[in-house]
């Protein structure tokens, strides 16, 4: 059989191309380098991973990373979820406005932000000095430096992420299937518990995963905010690549990471999948 | 149970007034359509009722309990959509156990309901599927067993029909009448179609421009239309502009401004008052020039036959005459004439009786 190409793969070219040598390549160079020794010789072994799956000290960064992530994408749900609703739910021209207020964070660089939160939440910070002052803490609180302190940042840098994803489901729901719902008997309370939430289900996933994955992979909050005294994956591997030069070491770190965010992916997938069947879909 | 009473009922968006002073009572088991152009404050009044919209003023009464200011979820209206707003994520038995599930009624009393309310519209069977995978008309028979089951005192239908095709629309009105009829609960059906209102109603409200036109029997709307307005809106016209109208014991007589004399009988409510003539297509006869004899109580017209369209059961005559700007509609039966009677340029006269004339 002759394989037909339409002239539009040319399209597909450039991009197809970038992906190729910029991201697939070197992901497989990392591939192959966690299973060879840096030093001297370079022969292949499967030490590194050894090394992480055995020592405890590295399993903890796993799991404070995945722990982070999930609280954070938790909080950005909540706080998304709310947000989204008030700004589908407000009059229709004022809601372009709002969600430009939400977006308007991400056109600061991430550094600026997560400084600016250092100085918030600092020993002699704006957060330590208002308690302090209202006489509701005695001696300045441990925010920074600390896994609350990378969530609270991390939180304020995602939380557009979920507004973006959940705020066109929202605003786009047919309305006269809540009021159906009331006219039923439902009280508010009960319609946006069985109707609105179970509707908005897909985005609730997709809006979580998308906070959770990039999460788990951020690098600059928790370097800035979490410091060596939380290391998560993210600054491990620059830690290993930049200060130690164990590049195959740090290689094996970015495969385990990649490995188990893929895993948390398809689980995920695999519940939505359901859950959308079940509905029917949207 | 499920007489309303809406009194002085207005809806106002800064300046714009939606609904004006609207008043309406509908009594037990009856169905009352609210039948107007979009824009006219039907769907706003309808939304008022269910507790959709909160009124600026005014005051609804079901069973003589005030209801103005009761939560929807507490009022005792079942309210049927154009859309159908289906839970699309429940199956239809669960769609249709909704109401009575937020109800606390017990489990084998709910089947029991729910299975009674899918036969009365003859769903038996589809109780496990989604809403999607129903085609509209089922969708919209769905809808009506959700409101249905809970035995609401009153159910409002929101253009229920007009999201379906032609054929489905006349089937499905005979299946709400009937069902209206069997249950007994009063209705109020919202919709911009005439002939969907005359069929299923025992009263019609034209609304127009907020506040009510006429309300009246379907008979009465489209015999004894009271306005320019309510005329033009149920049923085909002639409307011709009139010069000037004398009133006298029995009748008026209007002067058209090419002379001619028009006379129509006096009705109850009759007064002359936006300078014009009406008469129905179907009253109108045409008759060739040779052989016409004028009586008294009847109104002439000349003119020119200007189109001739066959519809099936009736010709249609466009006549052009000078006493009026626009074409002479008139409906013909295939009895009084056929394709060959008549011919473009036809020099004719249009004559119908002054019991067939409204003045306006």
């Amino acid at each position: 059989m002759k394989l037909k190409l339409s002239p539009h793969w040319i399209l597909l070219i450039p991009g197809m191309a970038m992906m190729l040598f910029f991201f697939i390549v070197p992901l497989g160079q990392i591939f192959i380098i966690s299973f060879f020794k840096s030093q001297p010789d370079g022969a292949f072994t499967l030490e590194n991973y050894s090394k992480f799956l055995t020592d405890s000290h590295y399993l903890k960064i796993l799991w404070r990373t995945i722990w982070i992530g999930f609280v954070t994408s938790i909080v950005c749900l909540v706080l998304g979820y709310f947000l989204s609703y008030g700004i589908a739910r407000a009059k229709a021209k004022y809601q372009n406005f709002l969600l430009l207020l939400v977006i308007l964070p991400l056109l600061t660089s991430a550094v600026v932000r997560n400084f600016g939160w250092m100085v918030i939440m600092g020993k002699k910070g704006l957060i330590n000095e208002t308690l302090l002052a209202l006489h509701i803490i005695s001696s300045p609180i441990e925010i920074l430096y600390t896994p609350l302190g990378v969530i609270i940042a991390m939180t304020h840098v995602l939380l557009p992420f979920m507004v973006l994803v959940l705020y066109p489901i929202l605003s786009s729901m047919d309305l006269n299937i809540e009021h159906a719902s009331e006219n039923l008997g439902a009280s508010p309370f009960k319609t946006f518990w069985l109707v609105t939430i179970p509707l908005s289900l897909p985005g609730i996933f997709a809006g979580t995963l998308l906070v959770f994955s990039i999460a788990i992979s951020f690098y600059i909050t928790p370097a800035l905010i979490g410091g060596p005294k939380v290391p998560v994956m993210a600054t491990e591997i620059y830690n290993q690549t930049m200060n130690l030069l164990n590049w195959s070491y740090a290689s094996s770190i970015a495969v385990i990471l990649l490995i188990a965010v893929l895993l948390i992916i398809s689980i995920y997938n695999k519940m939505l999948s359901k859950v959308s069947n079940q509905g029917g879909g949207l | 149970m499920g007489r309303l009473v809406i009194t002085d009922l207005c809806k106002q968006y800064k300046d714009n007034k939606v609904v004006k002073q609207l008043s309406l009572t509908i009594e037990q088991g009856e169905l009352v359509s609210l039948l107007g152009p979009s824009g006219c404050g039907k769907t706003t009044t309808l939304r008022m009722v269910a507790g959709l919209l909160e009124p600026t003023s005014g005051s609804i009464k079901l069973d003589e309990k005030e209801i103005v200011n009761t939560p929807t979820h507490k009022r005792d209206i079942g309210l049927v959509f154009q859309n159908y707003a289906l839970f699309p994520h429940l199956t239809i038995y669960e769609n249709v156990a909704y109401g009575l599930k937020r109800k606390k009624v017990n489990k084998d009393e709910v089947r029991k309901r729910v299975e009674d309310a899918l036969k009365s519209v003859q769903l038996t069977g589809f109780e496990d599927r989604f809403p999607t995978q129903l085609s509209g008309g089922q969708q919209q028979r769905v809808a009506l067993a959700r409101s249905l089951v809970l035995n609401p005192a009153i159910i409002l239908f929101d253009e229920p029909l007009s999201n379906l095709d032609a054929k489905l629309r006349q089937f499905l009105r005979v299946e709400i009448r009937q069902l209206q009829k069997k249950h007994g609960f009063t209705a109020l059906f919202v919709t911009h179609d005439q002939e969907e209102a005359m069929v299923l109603s025992d009263r019609i409200a034209v609304m127009y421009n907020g506040d009510i036109s006429q309300l009246g029997t379907p008979t009465e709307i489209y015999n004894e239309p009271s306005n320019s307005f309510v005329a033009n809106f149920i049923g085909e016209t002639n409307m011709i502009a009139v010069e000037d109208a004398q009133e006298e014991s029995n009748h008026f007589t209007a002067k058209l401004k090419t002379g001619e004399t028009i006379k129509a009988i006096k009705r109850k409510d009759s007064a002359y008052k936006e300078h014009l003539i009406m008469f129905r297509p179907e009253h109108a006869q045409v008759i060739k020039q040779s052989v016409f004899e004028n009586k008294d109580e009847q109104n002439v017209l000349k003119g020119q036959v200007e189109y001739m369209h066959f519809k099936g059961s009736t010709f249609t005559l466009g006549v052009k005459s000078d006493a009026h700007d626009k074409t002479i509609i008139c409906s013909l039966q295939p009895d009084d004439c056929s394709s060959s009677t008549f011919n473009e340029g036809d020099d004719v006269f249009v004559i119908w009786n002054k019991e067939n004339t409204y003045i306006y």
